[in-house]
């Protein structure tokens, strides 16, 4: 008992942050219970106590040259894994996802900056664009209104042919479609097995009659039917129940006509083979259909204020029927490119956060956004992706996440792109490049595994790809009173626990509401290496010059530090890689009552 | 074509899972009124405001339940079914979830075939 007058030593007092449920951006630090972190760039959450580096961005696959991407789609054709990318000059380039190796698909000036995209059967691509029309390839051939349709039906192979005849086409407005005929059989009892079409040619108009004609000698001729490409046009698109849906203007200009083709294929938009259309006329599509998308069985219309969704379709007496439900009258996009399907939900996103639709009913899963959101430039059209990440310091194992990527003001970097990751009702940061323009998902059939490609510009690359990649962390903690907010708290000493893959150094910010300190911590510990007389032993290399040797592990390094207010966190920031932020402490004691009002 | 209504996807507590089976089960029963729409003389059933179970409080779920068994009891007769009170269960519950939905999907079945709808 210390004698009267005698000064009182504080007690030490200690707040520690053990655990983060969750990365919460809603409010402010100051506001978060001490299990919610404020913000969590590049640590992918694998439990309460680790918080884990991502890997970071490949090398770039190839670049573009002269052009700046606009929008990404994944495209499988003929086995090949591609990346889809569509430039603001109107032009389409083909990306092998694997090799980088490039195709034109589509010269300067053929779409818009909003061509929308699907795949076919794995056959070709099909492409919907206010300014280019409908359009396919093949991986070889590229097809669009005005030339002929690839889709060439041969009714009869004939007989006797010792060779391939000759393939032309007459009738109708246009010319110069070209084509070989495929063979069956062999010497001279050869047929026609099928019709590949090697130019589209051009100048046909809708309602043309073309007739094939195969020359060459036989014994009985082929023939085979061939159409024209449909002369469409209109701002979405996809395949559903094995037929063509998309969206066309109405006579006002309003996307409000939801078309779709026959029972013949990807182009058959005879009305013989159920092939129609119906105009949404309701009030609660407030402006335009914005994206049509095949997810989990279902065909999502989505509307700028609102989603309606088509089930299971029938044909009767060569008309189609099919039941559309309204999911929601007063929520929709505009941005169709944040729409994927993540673990039997639907999730889109629009300038209020990001959404759900689970079965019918749609909910908001990014509360926890609201404060990014608030921030964002939508000037940028959001996209998305969904990527298998893989942890970078844990062996094995990956967490299937949903990734949208926004242009966020940052208040304290300046504007930049950031990805809001989502995994098991969860949100965290990827930042894998400040100025991204789209990014989008390929199931790639080489690592049979979701992955994400992004594009700043004219470059390909995939992103949380690498493992030994240095990435950007930065990870903010509440700012806690630890239960006594009327004390004010004078910071003693701060330490991290991390678990470090590799040696390294991060810095940490011990914070109050009037202050922040940073010092530079290691995550790393120095091996010594002890001989079996229990002496230490010192390496040298051939310089001669001394060698130390560092591992990682686990470690709680501290330090010393400054500062005094009423609430007490953390920020940890560095270049890291294989790096696990496991939990924060601060020793403090506690200063005046109240403190000093500012 | 199949329809989209698939009694096994949902678990307890899982909400994709109810979000899909809520999704395929009002379509259903909208085909059961379809069945009834084309009969001579054609029986018309307003549908009920049963899309919905995802996210529900428990007076919600309440409603969707009585809401839900008026359904059923107007397209029974047209059936030759009978059935028990699908409204008297706490589906909030585990047991009666799993109890509630054993004895809704029999019926479905005899419904289904009733109309054709499977």
């Amino acid at each position: 008992m210390p004698a009267p007058q005698q000064e009182q030593p504080a007690a030490n007092k200690f707040l520690a942050y053990l655990g983060w449920k969750k990365m919460n951006t809603k409010v402010a630090r100051q506001n978060l219970p001490d299990d919610e972190c404020a913000w969590a760039e590049n640590l992918q959450p694998l439990a309460p106590n680790l918080w884990q580096s991502v890997n970071g961005a490949a090398a770039t696959l190839t670049v573009v040259t002269a052009k700046t991407v606009t929008r990404k789609f994944p495209a499988n054709i003929a086995g090949i894994d591609y990346d889809i990318f569509f430039a603001t000059d109107g032009s389409c380039t083909a990306v092998n996802a694997n090799s980088g190796a490039q195709t034109t698909v589509a010269a300067a000036a053929t779409f818009s900056t909003t061509p929308d995209m699907t795949t076919y059967a794995s056959q070709r691509i099909l492409i919907m664009d206010p300014t280019g029309g409908y359009a396919t390839w093949d991986g070889t051939l590229f097809v669009k209104g005005g030339g002929l349709s690839p889709n060439i039906n041969v009714t009869n192979g004939g007989s006797g042919y010792s060779a391939a005849p000759a393939v032309s086409f007459t009738g109708g407005s246009g010319s110069g479609a070209t084509a070989t005929a495929v063979m069956g059989g062999s010497g001279s009892a050869q047929f026609v097995v099928a019709v590949t079409l090697t130019s589209p040619g051009s100048g046909y108009k809708a309602g043309d009659a073309i007739t094939v004609v195969f020359t060459g000698s036989n014994t009985t001729v082929a023939t085979a039917t061939a159409r024209i490409w449909p002369i469409t046009s209109g701002i979405t698109l996809d395949v559903f129940a094995g037929r063509v849906w998309w969206a066309s203007a109405n006579a006002q200009g309003n996307y409000r006509i939801l078309n779709f083709t026959g029972t013949a294929g990807y182009d058959d938009t005879n009305t013989a083979n159920a092939a129609g259309s119906t105009t949404v006329l309701d009030n609660d599509l407030s402006h335009n259909i914005t994206g049509i998308r095949n997810k989990n069985n279902f065909l999502y219309i989505f509307g700028d204020s609102s989603v309606r969704q088509i089930g299971s379709i029938t044909v009767s007496s060569s008309i189609t029927l099919f039941t559309p439900l309204t999911l929601a009258s007063d929520i929709g996009t505009t941005f169709p490119m944040t729409v994927q399907s993540y673990n039997r939900l639907v999730l889109f996103a629009n300038t209020a956060g990001v959404y759900g639709i689970f079965g019918a009913s749609i909910r908001k899963i990014s509360d926890d956004l609201d404060g990014i959101f608030a921030l964002a430039d939508f000037s940028l059209p959001m996209s998305s992706s969904l990527n298998d990440v893989h942890s970078t310091v844990t062996a094995g194992g990956s967490i299937h996440c949903y990734l949208l990527l926004l242009r966020y003001l940052d208040p304290v970097q300046g504007t930049r792109t950031i990805i809001c990751a989502y995994q098991n009702d969860q949100w965290w940061i990827v930042s894998q490049g400040n100025a991204l323009l789209a990014i989008m998902a390929i199931f790639l059939g080489s690592t049979q595994q979701w992955d994400t490609f992004a594009s700043s510009g004219s470059d390909v690359t995939q992103l949380l790809q690498t493992p030994g990649a240095t990435v950007s962390v930065l990870f903010k903690s509440a700012l806690s009173s630890n239960r006594a907010p009327l004390l004010s708290k004078r910071v003693i000493r701060a330490g991290v626990a991390v678990t470090s893959g590799i040696a390294q150094s991060f810095l940490l910010t011990a914070e109050t509401e009037n202050s922040a300190d940073g010092h530079t911590l290691n995550a790393a510990a120095l091996i010594i290496w002890i001989n079996n007389l229990g002496q230490q032993v010192n390496w040298q290399n051939n310089s001669p010059a001394a060698v130390t040797f560092v591992g990682g592990g686990y470690r709680f390094p501290y330090t010393a530090a400054q500062g005094e207010g009423k609430v007490i966190g953390g920020t940890v920031s560095g270049t890291v890689s294989k790096f696990a932020l496991n939990a924060m402490a601060f020793e403090y004691v506690d200063a005046a009552i109240w403190g000093t009002i500012p | 074509m199949a329809s989209e209504f698939a009694a096994n996807v949902v678990a307890f507590g899982d909400q994709p899972g109810l979000g899909l089976w809520a999704d395929g089960h009002y379509r259903q029963h909208l085909r059961y009124n379809s069945a009834l729409a084309a009969r001579t003389p054609a029986v018309v059933i307003a549908p009920f405001p049963i899309l919905h179970l995802v996210g529900l409080a428990k007076p919600e779920i309440v409603f969707w339940l009585d809401s839900h068994e008026k359904w059923h009891e107007l397209v029974r007769p047209f059936a030759n079914v009978t059935g028990v009170d699908l409204s008297g269960f706490d589906i909030t519950k585990p047991a009666a979830f799993y109890e509630w939905q054993d004895l809704h999907n029999a019926e479905h079945l005899l419904l289904d075939q009733a109309f054709n709808a499977a």
